[in-house]
């Protein structure tokens, strides 16, 4: 990967290269993005999240989205800010309890080190009406950390592959 | 934003030490993501990738992906790798013969000059056994530059959100 995330640490190095004329020409040097530590907030994002989700809590459930995300889901419009999120998921929640998660991570791309994209696959099992089904699908998201060092869903589309109801 | 600030201080930097007239401007070169040029590059992408659907053409659309690249169509097995892409898509379009595919793009980001994302809509038409289905979907894709400079689809996700048959 040529220059992937290096940004902020090659500008100072340049920065400072120029108070120096007499040095050699500025190497752009590739300062890698902490990937372990990437993965390891995604990883830690998701196990939050799916805590979330089993506890119904959609308060929680907002929080861990950013203020601006979007997210594709299939059989439904695109849900645009935090605030249709929380009130999509209250509705989605309405009498169906989650009761268990699993999220596997195909892919996880560090672009930097506050940002990750990240693909994979879900299996979802759920109880309404007394009936309990699974879905398995898949997603792809752009997971963000803020400013205060929490990771936060910007972007994710999601499609189930397939639902199959328990006898 | 973090980078933002690391970004003025090099700036800053640069300033307060008069570094050589060259040094700058290379700086700013390095520092700045030209969002025009990358979108180009997806535009031009995108307009190969419809142009090789149109023809069934399974291996030029492989060939727009990094060898490592990977596609998560709804109702399709994944595809990782250029050869599963071919193969993939070359299945596809035996089971139905696609003839045209219009593609939208309603945001593109370039989050540092080797690494973009994009998100859009596709209106797709194909055809079985001299009928014509439709479908309108959501996708999307992240872009990587190469080691050549070439841009390359790193990962495509799309689902359609409604089919329609011709009568």
């Amino acid at each position: 990967m040529p220059i992937r995330g290096a940004f902020p640490s090659l500008l100072l190095g340049l920065a400072v290269v120029a108070c120096k004329p007499e040095a050699p020409p500025p190497v752009a040097v590739d300062l890698p993005v902490d990937s372990t530590a990437v993965k390891a907030g995604v990883a830690d994002y998701w196990q939050r999240w799916t805590a979330a989700e089993i506890s119904g809590n959609t308060a929680a459930m907002a929080e861990m989205v950013d203020d601006s995300v979007r997210i594709d889901n299939k059989g439904s419009a695109p849900i645009l800010g935090k605030a249709q999120w929380q009130s999509f998921a209250e509705s989605m929640l309405k009498g169906v309890d989650v009761l268990a998660e699993t999220i596997t991570p195909d892919i996880t791309i560090a672009v930097s080190n506050e940002l990750a994209y990240q693909n994979g696959g879900y299996v979802e099992t759920t109880m309404s009406n007394k009936k309990k089904t699974t879905d398995y699908g898949r997603y792809a998201a752009a997971i963000r950390k803020g400013s205060d060092g929490k990771w936060r869903i910007r972007y994710i589309m999601a499609f189930s592959d397939s639902t199959v109801a328990a006898k | 934003m973090r980078q933002t600030g690391l970004l003025s201080l090099a700036v800053l930097a640069v300033a307060a030490c008069a570094p050589k007239p060259a040094e700058p401007p290379a700086a700013a070169a390095i520092a700045t993501v030209d969002q025009a040029a990358v979108k180009t590059a997806m535009d031009s992408i995108r307009a190969r990738y419809m142009r090789l659907q149109a023809a069934g053409d399974a291996a030029g659309i492989a060939g727009l992906f990094t060898p490592d690249g990977g596609i998560d169509f709804f109702e399709a097995p994944p595809m990782r790798g250029r050869a599963a892409i071919e193969a993939g898509l070359k299945a596809g379009f035996g089971m139905r013969k696609p003839t045209s595919l219009e593609i939208v793009a309603t945001a593109t980001n370039a989050v540092n000059p080797s690494t973009a994302a994009e998100l859009g809509t596709y209106h797709e038409m194909d055809s079985v056994k001299g009928k014509t289905y439709h479908a309108w979907g959501r996708w999307v894709t992240s872009g990587v530059r190469d080691s050549t400079g070439a841009w390359r689809l790193g990962y495509l996700m799309a689902f359609p959100d409604s089919t329609r048959q011709d009568k």
